[in-house]
């Protein structure tokens, strides 16, 4: 009997300083001022859409959606699949991740080399309707305006017809669907990249992984994907974001806040009325 | 006496029914008859331990309750997965319903309501079955809970849930006497160890599978945790780790002696795979040498086994698309013809030329 009371003793203690350093952490990360605070819509935290695995999980995620620019994958179709790579995350920023980049892309024991490198953590700034998806708006826009200037060239024709149709479509999606969170830095500290990117209303950094490729002679980055994919829903969230209307929201605000640990959680979650 | 564990109340319960059996045979071929008295005084000390281990463990006394006894092993076993899995998709059906409050509450006493079960069933349950189901229950609760907190909570993941995981596993095996706990425990543990020497090279903890060199060290730790602390009150323990170990030493080695890409090595391929199948035979050769040394059965099984295993992907290697397959395979049959002849010479290594005694 005495065996079995240490044993209950030994196992409740565990099972609460394993619950205890957890919960520490989470009320460490949200202690203080956040380290960032944005506020976001259903175009940068995205509610799925998979109904049948609804119902067997009764739970919610919102999964954060973002871009690079100049990276024509995620910029046409609004979300990063299977890692991407962009003209900042050139050598030296390798280097600074501590890969190391020493042996030549041109030499012969590079392939050796570089294919064994494994993925590094480090964290990816995210900027929020910053220059860089200003510049993808321009972007559309100039296809647009350049198609209708062929069109009015040549009225009538078919082909430049759907051309603008297919650019001004495309010019909406940006407007009004795709999300507006662009990584445009990464590094191996927080703290200096806060320093670069003081802003904490329009810049989160949140941790990520990196991998380093040798294609064409050229060794690139790859982000392969973000630590934090999804940012949970409470109950009390859900409801104020559903506000009483039927099926899947289409539109709502959240506001996230990152913490000292760069874990996110939601300030506020609440509908929006689209505008007429 | 020392109070022994199931495990070895089974054992003593089993050699004390060959005991009988042997005792009447030689009686009955006139080469030894004990006197009424020794027979008596015998018996009566056979009974009392029996019935002591009757009572304490509800051990198995006959053939057929031996056999039943495997049965009850088996449908705990798949009814503790099954409880489990119920669990979890009990707490995924319904948790969205709840506020963050009640999750956690329901969470955390979930693990600890389910462990004071299975203290409380190991109290009652002399037989150790339904202790053993509560127990596993018990376990994926913890996992579930630990999980959940940091989906709950958008925590990025760590490693470090899993030594939390093998803390309550090693708990629950070495309290209760349960293998498939101690199995459970061996795994995080190996994946933790695994995931901190992969993070030693900068590596993001998560691929530490990707590189198979990161499982070495804790198989060696593996190994000499038996030897370090003292498990003779745990039967079977020590097997056990000796055969975890040699498992997470050898499915990488297999892996890198047929893949040299995924090896740290900055080597050409051909070469990684040659050096890793070498160290392939070298390793299951010492390890079946070190087992006949030191009286290891399992060490001598689990190295026989990858050796052949070893060779065999050799042969494929060499012979699959040259040779006629019915050749293919007879060589296959009459390899395994020869380690049957070298396994009987060294089983009877050792044993006195006259008695066949084993020193």
């Amino acid at each position: 009997m005495k065996r079995h009371s240490r044993l209950l003793i030994a196992g409740a203690a565990l099972i609460l300083a394993g619950n205890a350093v957890v919960l520490v952490g989470v009320a460490y990360n949200r202690s203080g001022e956040p380290e960032a605070v944005v506020e976001l819509s259903e175009r940068e935290l995205f509610w799925p859409y998979n109904q049948r695995a609804s119902v067997e999980n009764s739970g919610l995620a919102l999964r954060l959606r973002w871009r690079v620019g100049k990276d024509r994958q995620s910029i046409d179709t609004g979300i990063v699949l299977g890692g991407v790579t962009a003209p900042w995350l050139n050598k030296d920023k390798l280097a600074e991740l501590g890969f190391d980049v020493s042996v030549s892309p041109q030499d012969g024991s590079a392939t050796t080399q570089y294919e064994k490198t494994l993925q590094r953590e480090a964290y990816v700034v995210l900027e929020f309707d910053g220059p860089a998806y200003q510049a993808v708006v321009q972007q559309r826009l100039e296809k647009v305006v350049d198609a209708q200037a062929l069109l009015d060239r040549n009225p009538g024709q078919k082909e430049f017809i759907e051309r603008v149709k297919t650019y001004q479509a495309q010019l909406e999606r940006e407007l009004h669907n795709h999300s507006r969170l662009f990584a445009v830095d990464l590094g191996p500290d927080l703290a200096s990249l806060r320093s670069r990117y003081p802003d904490r209303a329009s810049h989160l950094i949140i941790p990520g992984q990196v991998r380093l490729t040798l294609r064409n002679n050229q060794l690139n980055g790859y982000i392969t994907d973000l630590s934090i994919t999804t940012v949970n829903l409470s109950l009390h969230e859900r409801l104020a974001i559903i506000d009483g209307a039927p099926g899947r929201p289409a539109h709502y605000s959240v506001r996230l806040a990152i913490g000292k640990r760069a874990e996110p959680w939601i300030l506020e979650a609440r509908a929006v009325k689209p505008a007429l | 006496m020392a109070t022994p564990s199931k495990t070895a109340a089974q054992q003593r319960a089993d050699r004390i029914k060959a005991y009988n059996a042997e005792l009447l045979q030689l009686a009955q071929d006139d080469i030894l008859t004990l006197t009424p008295e020794q027979r008596r005084a015998v018996d009566d000390y056979h009974a009392a331990l029996l019935a002591q281990f009757t009572t304490t463990y509800d051990i198995d006394k006959t053939q057929h309750e031996k056999q039943l006894s495997w049965g009850m092993r088996i449908v705990s076993f798949l009814g503790a997965l099954a409880l489990a899995a119920s669990v979890f998709f009990l707490f995924y059906q319904f948790w969205g319903h709840f506020s963050t409050t009640v999750q956690v509450v329901t969470l955390i006493s979930a693990v600890l309501l389910s462990f004071v079960a299975t203290v409380f069933i190991a109290v009652k349950d002399r037989s150790g079955y339904f202790a053993r189901l509560s127990a596993l229950v018990c376990f994926v609760c913890f996992v579930l809970n630990i999980s959940m907190l940091g989906q709950i909570f958008n925590i990025a993941p760590s490693d470090n849930a899993l030594i939390l995981w093998a803390a309550l596993a090693f708990l629950l095996a070495y309290a209760l006497d349960i293998r498939l706990l101690l199995v459970a425990g061996i795994a995080c543990l190996v994946a933790y160890l695994s995931a901190r020497v992969g993070t030693w090279s900068g590596m993001y903890w998560i691929h530490f599978g990707e590189r198979p060199e990161n499982f070495f060290p804790a198989a060696a730790l593996l190994f000499a945790i038996p030897h370090v602390i003292d498990h003779r009150r745990y039967t079977g323990y020590t097997a056990t780790y000796h055969v975890c170990a040699l498992l997470v030493l050898f499915i990488p080695v297999l892996i890198l002696a047929n893949y040299g890409a995924v090896s740290y090595l900055k080597f050409d391929h051909d070469v990684i795979e040659g050096a890793y199948q070498i160290a392939g035979f070298v390793l299951s050769a010492a390890t079946i040498a070190l087992g006949i040394r030191k009286g290891w059965g399992e060490v001598i099984n689990t190295g026989t086994v990858f050796f052949v295993i070893f060779l065999y992907t050799k042969f494929f290697d060499w012979w699959w698309e040259s040779m006629p397959k019915y050749l293919f395979f007879l060589i296959i049959g009459l390899t395994a013809i020869l380690f049957l002849l070298i396994l009987k010479r060294l089983r009877g290594y050792g044993r006195h030329p006259e008695t066949g005694a084993m020193p």
